[in-house]
């Protein structure tokens, strides 16, 4: 008899989820699915509200990566007001993102997945996690600590808070930096660069030992969307959309964010509250593509930075074509701390960062404006309709997990294909087929615009639907 | 000649959410009638990463909202370092958080907690009025405590 397993909820994510794992008539995996089942409505509530309040607004759509949707909206508000953003401002808006993205990979790194790669899969889950981690190895987990404080003390001297500062606005941004400021985070730099460097170094001799894992969490071919630069290289703040398959060969180039909507088309499923994009061409069944750390160095020809472009090519010869494995999705979030903090480095030298000429003032010029910038988790479109008095009429935001919810299905799939033999499910298994959705980082307060914690639970179902076994942690 | 030890008062929770806010309250309160009692701080959740912010405390006060406490009454205790951790997220309770100082720093501070019994923390809601009519004895005992803390933590 067919059977089905749930695994309710997923633990060390950002957000509520399960997972049911469905058995066949004989036992094995046929198919498993990863559901969210938290509900906010953001798009619905935000439209009425003025313009100049939605990077506010929607930075509280999350408390780990408000920064994106702080300068995604902000970007859609100056396509609105037809505004020239001053250069200062773009400069300080993306030293922001790339304080974002070094302290929410650090978060995903050292605090959910690191206890995975350093005390094993199979380990106790008691000591698998933060404490473990630190008692293993107290440097790594202390420069961790540090490293994630690190980019939330450069947000908060920009935006004034760590979590959902009110900085970004449309046409610009509030305030600069001040000499102390700069100076302060210059001498953390060592220090952090230190610790991501020590953090690849040991990710690399790690993901030795874990073959099986690399060979099965998410491995396939699939296309990979990201922003790049005009020369090809990686970006996150400006820059046009790019879509490589898994060869690594470029499918789309250039293609203004504006015209997401031509590309990329949103289905949903009954089972859960994600949205599933898919490129549009290829429709749904073929249309799967991944964004986030591994999208973007797949995509990207160069990084950029001294330390990075090295790692990037030793990122290159895991694959002759694009990584398509997720397992190394964690390789790809280290290099992404070492190249934002060589890039924030390259950043602190430029005088305009102390500029008083921020914003751009302007009516309301457009009717609708598309933002686009790269999340941490991947590339983020805010897209708003307004009337003439710049108030809301339509909004749609396409999240970057999101655009992993078919990836991260058939991720899960792979693994308990690769891993469940029976009904009996070990702890390791399920820690297993949890930690391939860890892969992703995924943020569901962003991707469903939801509220709440995280637990995990599995259901085994047979084909009727009846629930055959169950295991809950909380 | 001994100096006063350094003392973080830490509020936790969400103003936003009822009477989870009311350690934040207190907190802004001791700060506004006795600023140079404490280092003040008001965090909405104890989170890993505020550990470099406290690592040279020798002593930690947290008030903290408690739904296992008695409505409108306030409790006091000494905790200790207890790294007993849920798998789910990355939030800790003050005995893990200071578990989590303990492994990451050569210095563990004596840690106390001053809990509040709660009524209600809804989303969207202000602190219940029985519940706020608590801040001013809260005040006045973590004032008073704070003064004997000298005592009761001689600095080297």
């Amino acid at each position: 008899m067919a059977k089905r397993i749930l695994i309710d909820p997923v633990t060390r994510i950002e957000g509520h989820a399960k997972i049911t794992i469905h058995l066949d008539d004989f036992g094995k995996v046929e198919e498993a699915r990863f559901h969210v089942a938290e509900f906010r409505g953001f798009e619905r509530m935000l439209q009425g509200r003025p313009l100049g309040e939605m990077p506010a607004l929607t930075a509280r759509i999350c408390g780990i990566c408000p920064v994106s949707h702080l300068i995604a909206s902000a970007k859609a508000g100056d396509a609105i007001l037809a505004s020239q953003v001053p250069a200062a401002a773009a400069k300080l808006r993306r030293l922001m993102n790339l304080a974002q993205f070094v302290q929410s990979h650090a978060l995903s790194f050292f605090h959910l997945s690191a206890p995975d790669l350093l005390l094993g899969f199979d380990s106790d889950p008691v000591t698998r996690n933060v404490f473990g981690l630190s008692a293993l190895q107290p440097e790594l987990a202390r420069g961790g600590i540090r490293l994630r404080q690190f980019g939330q003390q450069i947000i908060e001297m920009l935006g004034g808070k760590k979590i959902h500062p009110a900085w970004c606005v449309p046409g610009g941004v509030r305030h600069a930096l001040n000499t102390e400021q700069v100076t302060a985070i210059r001498q953390r730099l060592p220090e952090s660069l230190a610790t991501a460097r020590l953090a690849l170094d040991l990710f690399k001799t790690l993901a030795q030992k874990f073959a099986r894992e690399a060979q099965s969490f998410g491995n396939f071919p699939s296309l990979f969307l990201a922003i790049v630069a005009a020369d090809g290289g990686w970006e996150h703040y400006d820059g046009r959309l790019r879509i490589v398959d898994a060869e690594r060969r470029v499918i789309h180039d250039q293609i203004d964010p504006a015209r997401y909507a031509e590309f990329i088309a949103e289905a949903v499923q009954p089972s859960s509250y994600l949205k599933s994009p898919y490129l549009r061409s290829l429709g749904e069944t073929q249309g799967l593509y991944r964004v986030g750390p591994l999208a973007r160095l797949n995509a990207c020809d160069h990084f950029g930075t001294p330390q990075a472009d090295v790692e990037l090519q030793i990122f290159r010869q895991l694959s002759p074509g694009a990584v398509n494995g997720a397992f190394y999705y964690h390789q790809a979030r280290l290099i992404e701390i070492l190249g934002a903090l060589e890039k924030i480095e390259l950043l602190l030298d430029d005088p305009d960062l102390q500029s008083t000429h921020l914003r751009a003032n302007a009516g309301i010029n457009q009717l609708h404006g598309i933002g686009c910038s790269e999340a941490p988790r991947g590339t983020l479109f805010h897209d708003y309709q307004v009337d003439a008095n710049g108030l809301l009429q339509k909004v749609n935001l396409v999240i970057a997990t999101g655009q992993n919810n078919l990836a991260m299905n058939r991720t899960v799939t792979q693994i308990a294909q690769e891993f469940i033999t029976s009904t009996e499910i070990p702890e390791g298994v399920l820690n297993r087929v949890e930690a391939g959705i860890r892969a992703y980082d995924p943020c569901l307060s962003c991707s469903t615009h939801a509220l709440g914690q995280m637990p995990l639970r599995i259901q085994l179902f047979d084909t009727a639907g009846n629930v055959l076994a169950e295991r809950v942690r909380n | 000649m001994a100096t006063a030890p350094s003392i973080i008062v830490i509020g936790i929770g969400n103003p936003q959410r009822g009477d989870d806010g009311i350690g934040p309250l207190i907190v802004s309160h001791l700060h506004a009638r006795h600023p140079a009692l404490a280092r003040c701080m008001i965090v909405r959740q104890l989170l890993p990463e505020m550990i470099p912010e406290v690592e040279n405390a020798e002593v930690i006060v947290f008030v903290d909202a408690a739904v296992d406490c008695p409505i409108a009454t306030i409790e006091w205790g000494q905790i200790k370092p207890d790294q007993r951790f849920s798998a789910v997220g990355h939030l800790l309770e003050p005995t893990q958080f200071l578990a989590l100082l303990k492994l990451c720093s050569p210095q563990v501070p004596q840690a106390w907690c001053l809990r509040v019994g709660i009524e209600q923390c809804q989303p969207g809601s202000t602190i219940s009025d029985t519940v706020a009519a608590l801040v001013p004895d809260a005040v006045k005992q973590l004032s008073r405590f704070l003064l004997t803390i000298p005592q009761l933590v001689p600095h080297a």
